[in-house]
């Protein structure tokens, strides 16, 4: 994956769990905007509790999956433990830490 | 930069053969090594992986055939001896990634104007193998145009890149939340709480978590007659699947992903709050994201201009066995070893402070016959910015196992999520 491939895979995977009415932000807002700012409220249902952690880390690995591409440590926890940061923070991680899946 | 100086260095470096230089005789290279540790997602979804792998920065340009040439890299250990290396892979990406984003309309231009390289290059590697983390070893790097580097790999300190601290650990798998409310009869205090602790999960396209989960109702009063008195604890594996479709009812192409599966509860104990009634259950359910009615949100938001995030509603079904292990004659129904169970949760965001709220639980015994239900409608009222302080006003009418004693209240209560 080269930058923008892996922009549109991440921004994409979040939109595909987190509803909004709005328009999505764009890329270059979305990257620039904190991970905790853009982050659903905690309504998932009792059993699910973790499900935006879970979910949004599940998808953005499905998108890396469907390039035959695995992001190394990266998962819910790392999403939960850098939400401070940027979402360009993600990409920071993909650019060092991409390996083929198989 | 960096590149460039090391292939100055390169050019400067004495040529020397891999088979005939001694270890001894080590070329200085900005090449750095150093061993790290997977977590355990990694391992799930890697066949690779094992616990801790080798990554290696600062390479000279490697394409894939170069990277996983078993001349490339040689693994010596403290005696000298060669320690096996299972596999080499890139690691990270190639390419250029210091360009700015695009966003999507700009990437029809893109398209016509892409440099991707024929070959991608690497210029980091991970390697695999049975590792470990405090041994010393050195990296024997052979460059593709023969030049021959080698570094000490950093071992792994205990501490470093170390789970948390328990406070840390424990934050990240719970949640739980916690309401204190006052019904309209008498001076009791109920209590509502749902807690869960995650214990792992794996997979992508296809989800498996197992968690720890309670929830309950109860009373200050223990004999309480307005209030449930129904603990639930148990053991759940999830499996969950995103089924993605494009929302019905808006005019729009984004497409959205309705979370579907099956929960399993092995073992799980519903119980009166003193233990008096005491079950021990087996669960298995369906789970699924009801589509459309969750458009009917996106609407409301478009014309009211609300800007929140929600949930799907969500549908759970399924089959419970019962056995009772402590039972008095404040359980209004026995005998159903088997039961039929339903769930229905709709939260409905109605403006960027003001939630509606619904939540209707079905029980049928498949013995008895005997159907109960339980009702909970309110509103929720945030009174913070981050959403995590509420005040909730709540209708609840039904009963709940495992006393089924039918209650009716109007609550008003303060609700917080950790």
């Amino acid at each position: 994956m080269n930058k923008n491939e892996a922009a549109r895979a991440v921004h994409s995977a979040f939109y595909r769990i987190v509803r909004t009415a709005a328009a999505p932000m764009n890329l270059t807002k979305f990257f620039d905007a904190k991970i905790e700012d853009t982050w659903p409220d905690d309504n998932s249902p009792s059993g699910w509790r973790d499900f935006w952690w879970e979910s949004v880390a599940v998808e953005i690995q499905s998108a890396a999956a469907a390039r035959r591409e695995y992001i190394l440590g990266f998962g819910r926890k790392w999403l939960k433990q850098n939400k401070a940061r940027k979402w360009s923070a993600v990409l920071d991680h993909m650019r060092e830490n991409l390996v083929p899946l198989s | 930069m960096r590149r460039t100086i090391i292939m100055l260095f390169l050019a400067c470096s004495p040529a020397v053969s891999q088979t005939t230089e001694p270890p001894e005789s080590r070329s200085q290279s900005e090449i750095n090594a150093s061993i790290a540790r997977t977590i355990d997602e990694d391992r799930r979804a890697l066949s690779y992986a094992g616990r801790y792998y080798i990554r290696v920065e600062g390479l000279p340009p490697l394409n894939v055939v170069q990277i996983s040439d078993a001349r490339t890299f040689r693994l010596l250990n403290a005696a000298g001896k060669t320690v096996p290396i299972r596999r080499a892979t890139y690691l990270g990406a190639s390419g250029d990634w210091d360009t700015p984003i695009r966003n999507s309309e700009e990437v029809e231009e893109s398209r016509n104007d892409s440099q991707r390289p024929a070959i991608a290059t690497y210029a980091r590697t991970a390697l695999w193998g049975d590792f470990r983390p405090d041994a010393q070893y050195r990296l024997v790097v052979r460059a593709p145009d023969g030049e021959r580097h080698e570094v000490d790999v950093k071992k792994l300190h205990p501490g470093d890149d170390e789970a948390s601290s328990l406070l840390q650990l424990m934050t990240d798998r719970i949640s739980f939340e916690l309401e204190a409310f006052g019904p309209d009869d008498g001076d009791e205090i109920g209590i509502r709480y749902d807690f869960d602790l995650s214990l792992g999960s794996l997979g992508t396209e296809h989800f498996w978590s197992l968690s720890l989960d309670s929830q309950g109702e109860l009373s200050t009063e223990t004999d309480s007659v307005d209030l449930q008195s129904a603990l639930t604890a148990g053991l759940q594996a999830d499996y969950r699947y995103h089924w993605r479709t494009t929302p019905l009812l808006r005019p729009d192409d984004r497409i959205t992903t309705y979370p579907i599966g099956v929960r399993v509860s092995p073992i799980e104990i519903e119980a009166s709050s003193d233990f008096d009634n005491l079950n021990y259950t087996a669960k298995v359910q369906l789970a699924a994201a009801v589509p459309i009615l969750d458009d009917i949100v996106l609407l409301w938001h478009e014309w009211m201009d609300v800007n929140r995030t929600f949930f799907p509603p969500v549908v759970f079904a399924g089959y419970s066995y019962i056995d009772e292990i402590e039972t008095t004659n404040e359980r209004m129904i026995t005998g159903d070893e088997h039961r039929l169970d339903l769930e229905f949760n709709y939260r409905f965001p109605l403006s960027n402070r003001l939630d509606a709220r619904l939540q209707w639980r079905g029980f049928q015994g498949l013995e008895t016959g005997e159907f109960v239900d339980r009702i909970d409608a309110g509103m929720i009222f945030y009174t913070n910015e981050g959403r995590n302080v509420a005040i909730q006003a709540m209708y609840s009418d039904g009963a709940l196992p495992p006393e089924f004693r039918e209650t009716s209240t109007f609550s008003l209560g303060l609700l917080t999520t950790f």
